[in-house]
């Protein structure tokens, strides 16, 4: 099985279903085999095929043995483990189950079903159907499923088929008092056919069933009918309300972005209810559900709503990270920003929220070293939170039991011998274990005040080649070293900018620009002189510079000092051969004992020697080109 | 009346001098003008009156004043001078303007060796000055008409032909727009030569020996061996020419032939930016090619069209740092520059920097005296925070090392002269009105050190807290970058510190709560995350509390 459209883990979803079968079973379904084997998870057609084949299976064999049986619904069940929202496959897994496997099985399919995708009409009017027609006697069991089911698709716009249904079961055990309660919530509902249940109450209230009045029942119909007005024009523009896995056209994008943002902003203005915004926005997101555009929307939506609710916020944010393709960034960063934000209301709980998300946000993005930096703030915060009130020596050891906690980890991690146990030593990897040490750099030498211990830790990191192109790790370097004013290893750390460190030019070039003021502003003439003189006995002008020379270097951060003085095989350099022509290695044809830079004054009479050629017989070969892509990048990864 | 009084009191006169007055760096007045002159004063011969001789002579100098790269008004003067025999004074003018070029434009050197040509007698000067000319000017793409005079010269007034073949065969090598006309003449030499022993006028004997195996004093049957040397020679001649013209083909396709402007325009024209592109492609290419008087007559070709672009000055005198390490010339370029270019900011960072490695503090407080002047009086019409910028750090340094020289004292206290200081808080007044105020307020950060951090609390934050400067203080970025001073402050202790930031700058910032929050939360996030909560708590303690005022 290949490919993996969806990205989240499907259980089971890496065994092969087939395994186990008979060779015979197999030769004899080949077409089953095939769909299954070469499925593509991004093709309907290929999904549509394995099903089909599935179900020829289940008309050619009456009566399958069991392995046969496990196969096939082993087959659905990982389909629907990546596609809950595919209600249709959910309904024929139903009906196969149900010929294989009878009755009860069927319905317990059906209430899987409508428990991995809970805002699918059809799949509740399908199970409640069921449940009425086959468990008639347990009323209860069934009232409170009709309950859930309000709850869930209530409040959708073509709810009325569940709507029928429901008022069909209250009125055949005629349980009034229910009937009542049902009746005066659906007609604040603005649904498609509201006026019919407008009628129906108001027979219902005049029957001698009905247990009670209802005095303002024209003020809400005519409320409910406004709003009905007031949605009809986006509602009758959704063309597509199932889920599907092709891209979603950008009329009905937009038509979703204008109908929920009409409804938000206008909550207050025109009272919808929280309870249609959130069914419409679960509506949404059926369709859209790759779309993180309104996930955003609905998060910020129900944080405006119920800022104080964390439990129903944080579970919407963690639905759409588990849903929302690998890519998309902005919605897992704002969680984090979410919780950040939420921190101080519960903050263990948050805390604990907190690092399982960085943490499962870590493996989708390893190179994202940011996450590690945030997290270690929130750890920082736990940890060391206490008021400036407190006494010294508390403070104190918080601190400095915190940045006992981050060499730890370093160490371990460096070691090969993390603690699965300690989230900590878990978020840490090659990319951004120089985060955690610029940390625990920072801490010791800014709070803890230990210069001694800092240098120590500089000395030993930036030996490691982890440390090498980090650039929170040399930017901290670089600031403890202007703070000391140790302007001999400055000189060294910009001399080994672009040789033995490699950050990203506009990082060195802003470290140069930076240093250059620096030590304009805090050094004078005198020290400028020991810096020009050197002291490793070159000549002065050999000697990088922070005021002048330092400036060449901008831009060219393999640059140094006598850079182009000293090359007596100039012709051979590649600046030479590619003169001209960037890229194209070109060893041109040249004389070679010249007389160019001499003037005819000096030779007097004398003649001029027979001119010597170098590479004359390259005149008429072709160029040759430095395909630096393959030669570097393809070649080593091949 | 005479011409003179003629002249200057006719109507025109007077309106082309009044334009020229009133915009003295408008070329086309001055153009107007001395045609204007030339055509009255006609015809131009020794009887001219000495008045209106003056006022032309006049006229031009003060046009060269104004536009000192115009080439061809310098040729236009000593003609004129020419005309009425002033022999010397028409040396002197094509002095002063190769002076001007640095000695390197093509164009005077031909129109003066033309002369000179004539005027010249006595042949050890003439040939000096084409000696000179072959120095500066001699690897000059479209040098080939000055290799034809000097080849010409050559051939009229010496006696033999040895130095005439050593030009020759100079040129051989040197990539020329017209090359090929002097390979023409080098084979016609060839083919000239009508014994074997003439053959060392084109080349020594070891090299003849050597190299092509010909014995020049060969006893043998000399008709055929000659027919063989002659051979060899044309075919050392030939791939030679091969070698040059794939120069001269890669230079012309590459630059050359891009190239349309090769004169000083004037202080408006623009330069087109493919034309600027091309240049600066080609003085790249000429540098590597490392030939050093090439790279030279290149970069003051691109001066001419370039003049008015800084990038051209900085280039050439970055060069002279980088490769030939001159830096007296470098500064001299950079002085040029500061008169020509239009923008001159990078010029004065360059030059000053210059001027701390040559030493030279003289100039640079000379430099500096100047700037300062014209920040202390107009310091509302300069907005450039780069040159501002440089400026400050410069005179730090100045002052620094003024004070190093006095006595060797550690300056605890003494973050800026207050002079500087003054300046600072003068711009730092002018609030909105000036650009870059926020990145002046970050870069004075950046002179923190071991122990200046109360002075430029004191001297800056506090002095913008107490005068009230609404400007900065609704800026979240003001009271961020003042808790970063503190928090960096690297005499205090990490609780001191804490605790200055929390009790006294948050505290303080919370009168402007709705704009400064963010700010002052991301600088928790970086350096303080222990106490985000306390400054969430702080402002919204300080927000409940002005609910119920």
């Amino acid at each position: 099985m290949k490919g993996s459209g969806n990205e989240c883990d499907v259980v089971g979803g890496n065994l092969n279903a087939l395994d186990g079968l008979e060779s015979s079973f197999l030769r004899d379904n080949s077409q089953l085999v095939e769909a299954y084997e070469n499925i593509d998870w991004k093709s309907v057609q290929s999904l549509n095929a394995l099903v089909g084949s599935v179900e020829q299976v289940v008309i050619k064999y009456k009566n399958p043995n069991e392995k046969i049986k496990r196969a096939i619904e082993t087959i659905y069940l990982q389909l629907l483990q990546r596609y809950p929202l595919f209600f249709g496959y959910w309904k024929r897994f139903t009906a196969v189950q149900y010929q294989l496997n009878g009755l009860a099985k069927s319905i317990a399919t059906l209430g899987k079903a409508v428990e991995a995708f809970p805002n699918s009409l059809e799949l509740w009017c399908d199970y409640l159907n069921v449940l009425c027609a086959n468990n008639a006697g347990e009323v209860e069991l069934i009232r409170k499923n009709f309950r859930i089911a309000k709850d869930r698709v209530g409040y959708q716009f073509l709810s009325h088929p569940f709507w029928d249904k429901y008022i069909d079961f209250e009125t055949k055990h005629e349980a009034w008092d229910h009937l009542s309660d049902i009746y005066a919530e659906l007609v604040t509902i603005p649904i498609h056919q509201y006026a019919k249940y407008g009628t129906a109450y108001k027979s219902f209230l005049i029957s001698a069933n009905s247990p009670k009045k209802e005095p303002d029942l024209e003020v809400k119909l005519r409320n409910t009918q406004k709003i009905v007005s007031l949605i009809w024009p986006f509602e009758s523009k959704i063309k597509q309300s199932f889920f599907n896995i092709t891209p979603v056209s950008e009329e009905e994008l937009s038509n979703w972005d204008e109908y929920l943002k009409f409804l938000t902003h206008n909550q207050l203005k025109h009272s919808f209810s929280s309870k249609l915004i959130k069914a419409t926005f679960e509506r949404c997101l059926v369709p859209c559900l790759y779309y993180e555009h309104y996930w955003i929307m609905y998060a910020d939506w129900s944080e405006q709503v119920q800022p104080l609710d964390l439990h129903t916020n944080i579970e919407l944010y963690q639905r759409g990270m588990s849903m929302l393709p690998m890519n998309l960034r902005q919605f897992r960063f704002k969680f984090l920003t979410f919780l950040q934000k939420n921190y101080r209301n519960e903050k263990d709980y948050i805390f604990l929220i907190f690092g399982q998300t960085i943490s499962s946000i870590i493996k989708l993005y390893p190179y994202e070293a940011l996450l590690l930096t945030e997290y270690l703030a929130m750890l920082r915060r736990h940890r060391c939170g206490t008021s400036i009130d407190e006494d010294d020596k508390v403070i104190y050891d918080q601190l400095t039991s915190y940045s006992k906690e981050l060499e730890s980890a370093i160490k371990n991690y460096i070691n090969h011998t993390v603690d699965k146990n300690a989230l900590l030593q878990c978020l840490i990897n090659d990319l951004n274990l120089p985060i955690i040490v610029v940390e625990l750099i920072k801490t010791t030498w800014l709070v803890l005040k230990n210069t001694m211990q800092t240098r120590k830790y500089f000395n030993f990191y930036s030996k490691n080649r982890l440390f090498q192109s980090s650039v929170a790790f040399w930017l901290t370097y670089y600031k403890f070293e202007k703070s000391n004013q140790n302007f001999a290893r400055l000189n060294k750390f910009v001399n080994d900018l672009g040789v033995e460190i490699f950050l990203p030019l506009t990082i060195m070039n802003d470290i140069l620009n930076d240093y250059r003021s620096f030590y304009l502003a805090n050094s004078n003439a005198g020290v400028y002189q020991t810096v020009r003189n050197g002291d490793d006995g070159g000549s002065e002008f050999h000697m990088m510079d922070p005021i002048l020379l330092i400036q060449l270097k901008l831009n060219n951060p393999q640059w140094y000092p006598g850079r182009y003085k000293q090359s007596l095989d100039w012709h051979r350099s590649r600046e030479f051969r590619e003169n001209g022509h960037p890229n194209i290695l070109d060893d041109k044809p040249q004389i070679s004992n010249t007389v160019l830079d001499q003037t005819t004054k000096i030779f007097g009479n004398r003649q001029l020697p027979l001119p010597t050629f170098r590479n004359l017989e390259r005149i008429n070969q072709p160029l040759k080109h430095d395909d630096i892509f393959s030669k570097y990048y393809l070649d080593t990864n091949r | 009346m005479d011409k003179y009084n003629l002249i200057i009191n006719d109507e025109t006169f007077s309106s082309l001098t009044l334009k020229v007055a009133d915009y003295p760096r408008t070329l086309v007045h001055w153009e107007n003008f001395l045609n204007y002159l030339i055509t009255k004063a006609s015809p131009l011969n020794k009887s001219l009156e000495p008045s209106i001789y003056k006022l032309i002579k006049n006229t031009y100098e003060s046009l060269l004043f104004h536009f000192p790269y115009l080439e061809n008004y310098y040729v236009d003067y000593a003609l004129f001078e020419y005309k009425l025999g002033n022999i010397s004074r028409v040396h002197k003018i094509y002095q002063q303007g190769l002076r001007k070029c640095n000695d390197r434009s093509l164009l005077l050197w031909i129109s003066y060796l033309k002369i000179c040509n004539e005027v010249v007698i006595n042949q050890r000067q003439l040939f000096n000055l084409y000696e000179r000319a072959e120095h500066y000017i001699g690897l000059h793409f479209l040098s080939g008409e000055f290799w034809e005079l000097y080849l010409e010269q050559i051939q009229e007034r010496c006696l033999t032909k040895e130095r005439y073949f050593v030009i020759l065969r100079k040129v051989l090598e040197i990539p020329l727009h017209s090359f090929s006309r002097f390979y023409s003449r080098w084979l016609q030499c060839i083919d000239d030569i009508r014994d074997v022993s003439q053959l060392i006028r084109l080349a020594p004997k070891e090299d003849l020996q050597k190299k092509m195996k010909v014995d020049v004093n060969y006893q043998g049957r000399k008709g055929p061996y000659l027919t063989e040397a002659k051979k060899l020679m044309r075919k050392f001649t030939k791939e030679l020419y091969m070698v040059v013209q794939y120069q001269v083909l890669e230079i012309y396709n590459l630059f050359e032939s891009k190239l349309s402007i090769h004169y000083y325009c004037s202080q408006e024209t623009l330069i087109s930016s493919e034309e600027i592109a091309t240049w600066n492609a080609y003085i790249d290419y000429t540098t590597k090619l490392k030939i050093d008087s090439l790279t030279e007559v290149n970069f003051q070709r691109a001066l001419l069209p370039l003049a008015h672009y800084e990038n051209i000055w900085i280039r050439y005198a970055e060069w002279l740092i980088d490769w030939k390490e001159d830096l007296v010339s470098a500064k001299n370029v950079l002085m040029n520059g500061l008169t020509m270019s239009h923008k001159k900011a990078a010029i004065i960072k360059l030059l000053c920097s210059t001027l701390c490695k040559l030493r030279d503090y003289e100039l640079l407080e000379l430099i500096l005296g100047k700037k300062e002047e014209m920040y202390v009086t107009d310091i509302e019409g300069i907005d450039e925070f780069e040159t501002f910028w440089d400026y400050l750090q410069f005179q730090i340094f100045c002052c620094n090392s003024r004070l190093q020289t006095r006595y060797e004292v550690a300056r605890s206290d003494q973050l800026l002269p207050d002079n500087v200081l003054d300046i600072i808080i003068t711009r730092l007044s002018c609030g909105s009105l000036k650009k870059g105020q926020e990145l002046l307020l970050t870069s004075l950060l950046q002179l923190q050190s071991k122990t200046n951090t109360d002075m430029i609390e004191k001297r800056i934050f506090r002095h913008i807290i107490d005068a009230k400067w609404e400007f900065y203080l609704q800026n979240g970025l003001f009271w961020s970058l003042y808790s970063q001073l503190i928090f960096l402050d690297p005499s205090k202790s990490y609780l001191d510190r804490r605790r200055h930031i929390v009790k006294n700058i948050w505290k303080n910032a919370t009168n402007y709560e709705g704009t400064v929050l963010p700010a002052l939360r991301r600088f928790c996030q970086l350096y303080l995350p222990e106490d985000i909560d306390t400054l969430e708590e702080i402002f919204e303690k300080s927000l409940d509390q002005r609910i119920i005022n």
